[in-house]
């Protein structure tokens, strides 16, 4: 375990390594110098050296990586540009946003795709069944930022039903709600078609199994069985693939965000990138990495823990 | 015959199972008989693919998606004519009339619930109405007390255990139980012990034996392990592809087997070292589960085998102390001697 864990830590310092290295190399690269940019063609030298240093462009790349990382243990991950407030304060106000949106969209996920795939389960090969394969499957291939294009244009623009812009007035929790809604149908709606499928799936397969064959040979109910013993049974692995699906889940919320304008990590790198504001992006960069690292630590626990059934499951069995 | 099966707990008439598979229909058992008396033991034995676990399970309309019951009756108790009863008529006599246990006790387990709320949810599944606290307080307590039964003293670790955290006799026990639990006349018990090892076999035969003194209670008990049913059974039914070849006492048939099958299945086993002993090896192949055959089933395998056995299939009648052997050559004709046969071949 110990060995597992230092391995882990190892390659995440690694991941985050080579993610500010190649970051730092980008604005190498790309043309038009960041400060030029941000300060016009007709700066001062003088100016122009101070905002370099300002953002640590002023040493060399491996240099910028190491004494960014090096703040970053401290805390400090640099001074916005435009408003001179700590980079790491814009962050927490984002961060927060942000995960709640992933939540949200995996809160709804479960509550519409497990049941449907359950119902699905009752009747295989019925008419409900053959819809819900159908539906399933179309919000499987529908990318969440299509599906929020989609949702804005429908909600927002046409029924003008629902909110599709910000994050709602602060201290009024059902604005909040009502903003939430549609950003987390899109991030869920992938989701729900998978969750659909994989308990359907989970359900039918547990249905065959010998201890389902032996509550039904004491006569415990038909309802009792589905909906106690085999969904229970059917339902372990799905919560084994939301840890899978968290990193994924935070990834698209940072998409998700930027459509739907709401405040969170993705506005956030997005609008810095536009106005150049490099210690922010540096910043979102640097969070974005260390979230998603988590999330696949995360999954890999998760799948450990399936894992650790099946094998028991295994040696068990051969004794 | 009418009088017998007002007194069998089971009465299994002209059972005839198919199974679908990909197209094609398998008639596993064409038309089996079985009856089995108040507080009796029956040891159902035959080969690996003879259809004993599709008998088992089609008494209690248990067979797998693709398995269906397409002639034939079970009759419990004398009046319950499983294959008439309604969905909830059907669910209320599973577990109540007839308790079942299986091979595998770890797979047979719900491995995401413990045990002892397994047994209570069995016992509030034939409460009536939907049980309170107090019911399921009972229930526990009553799980329990036979878990003790069963020879398991540590019963509230046990009922408090996952089915992993068991060992597989312990497993059994907690079937076992289970299906007392609520007090069934009958115990269909599927090769109860093929997973154990020899000294918990013994054990769990044991109980059973015990349990069946005890309670009065009827076992169908389904093996392939001749010691077995030497110990624990009254009569035996030797199953050979979906029929049953040869029925009668234990002593009877053992000390005297009639069918052919059944002797080369005892032949090479000393009476005395029947315990533990599993079928012997028959050399030949058994035909096709579901296969149709015109004659005798065991034709291909028997050595005594001749022209008619080929061309009808032989009707079950009473041989010697046997109450039902489907030979064609049986009873033997005067002239001929098991002898002279077993030199000719
Ligand atoms: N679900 C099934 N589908 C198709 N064939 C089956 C199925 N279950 C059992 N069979 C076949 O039926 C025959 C009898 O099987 P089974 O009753 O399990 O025998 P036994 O319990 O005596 O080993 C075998 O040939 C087996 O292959
Ligand atoms: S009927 Fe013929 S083939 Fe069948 S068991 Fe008797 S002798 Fe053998
Ligand atoms: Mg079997």
């Amino acid at each position: 375990m110990t060995r597992y864990l230092v391995r882990r830590t190892i390659t995440a310092a690694l991941v985050v390594l080579i993610v500010m290295t190649f970051l730092a190399l980008v604005v190498h690269v790309i043309p038009g110098n960041i400060v030029t940019t941000l300060l016009g063609a007709h700066a001062s030298p003088a100016l122009i050296r101070q905002a370099n240093a300002q953002m640590g462009l002023d040493h060399s790349i491996p240099m910028q990586v190491v004494l960014f990382i090096g703040h970053a243990f401290e805390g400090n991950l640099g001074t916005d540009w435009v408003t001179h407030r700590p980079v790491t304060s814009l962050i927490f106000t984002a961060l927060p946003e942000t995960v709640v949106l992933a939540f949200s969209g995996m809160f709804l996920a479960v509550l519409i795709g497990l049941p449907l795939g359950v119902i699905a389960a009752v009747r295989p090969g019925g008419l409900l069944d053959k819809t819900i394969g159908v539906v399933s499957v179309s919000l499987i291939t529908m990318p969440s930022y299509v599906s929020g294009l989609l949702l804005i244009l429908i909600f927002g623009v046409k029924l003008r039903l629902l909110p599709v812009i910000g994050s709602g007035t602060p201290g009024n929790p059902i604005d909040d709600l009502a903003h939430l809604v549609l950003p987390a149908v899109a991030l869920a709606i992938a989701w729900i078609g998978y969750l659909a499928r994989l308990t359907r799936s989970n359900m039918l397969e547990v249905l065959t199994a010998n201890y389902v064959r032996t509550v039904r040979a004491f006569g415990v109910r038909k309802g009792k069985i589905f909906y106690k013993y085999a969904l229970r049974n059917a339902a372990a692995p799905v919560v084994a693939v939301l840890g899978v699906g968290l990193g994924n889940l935070l990834g698209g919320a940072i998409f998700i965000e930027v459509i739907f304008s709401r405040p969170g990590l993705g506005t956030l790198l997005y609008s810095s990138i536009e106005t150049r504001n490099y210690p922010v992006v540096q910043g979102c960069v640097l969070v974005i990495a260390l979230m998603l690292i988590c999330a696949n630590f995360l999954a890999d626990i998760s799948y450990r823990l399936i894992d650790r059934r099946i094998q028991f499951g295994r040696t068990a069995a051969a004794t | 015959m009418s009088a017998r099966a007002d007194e069998a707990v089971l009465s299994v008439e002209g059972l005839e199972v198919e199974y679908r598979t990909s197209g094609a229909t398998h008639r596993v058992l064409p038309g089996v008989d079985l009856t089995l008396e108040k507080a009796e033991v029956l040891g159902l034995v035959g080969e690996s693919g003879s259809g004993k676990s599709t008998l088992a399970a089609a008494i209690l309309r248990l067979l797998p998606p693709n398995g269906a019951i397409v002639g034939g009756r079970v009759v419990l108790a004398g009046d319950i004519e499983v294959s008439r009863l309604g969905t909830e008529a059907l669910r209320q006599v599973r577990g109540t009339e007839v308790g079942m246990i299986f091979q595998d006790p770890l797979t047979c387990l719900n491995p995401t619930f413990r045990v002892g709320s397994q047994m209570v949810d069995v016992q509030a599944a034939h409460a009536g109405r939907r049980p309170g606290r107090n019911e399921r307080r009972l229930y526990r307590r009553r799980a329990l007390d036979l878990l003790a039964q069963v020879g398991l003293p540590d019963a509230s670790h046990v009922a408090a255990a996952y089915p992993h955290q068991l060992s597989g006799g312990m497993r059994q026990r907690v079937m076992i139980a289970m299906a007392l639990s609520l007090d069934p006349k009958l115990l269909i018990a599927d090769e109860p012990t093929s997973a154990l090892d020899v000294t918990l076999e013994a054990q769990i035969i044991e109980l059973l034996a015990q349990l069946r003194e005890s309670r009065h209670m009827s076992i169908l008990f389904v093996t392939h392990d001749l010691g077995v049913v030497s110990q624990i059974c009254d009569r035996v039914a030797v199953m050979y592809a979906g029929q049953i070849v040869e029925e009668g006492r234990v002593g009877d048939v053992f000390a005297e087997p009639q069918h052919p099958y059944t002797e080369a299945l005892l032949e090479a086993v000393p009476s005395r070292a029947l315990r533990g002993r599993r079928l012997a090896v028959i050399p030949g192949q058994v035909v096709a589960a579901g296969s149709m055959v015109t004659g005798c089933r065991f034709a291909n395998r028997c050595r005594e085998a001749q022209e008619i056995c080929r061309s009808s299939e032989p009707p079950p009648v009473r041989v010697g102390k046997s109450e039902s052997v489907r030979c064609h050559l049986r009873p033997r004709s005067p002239g001929a001697r098991a002898d002279d046969e077993v030199a000719v071949h």
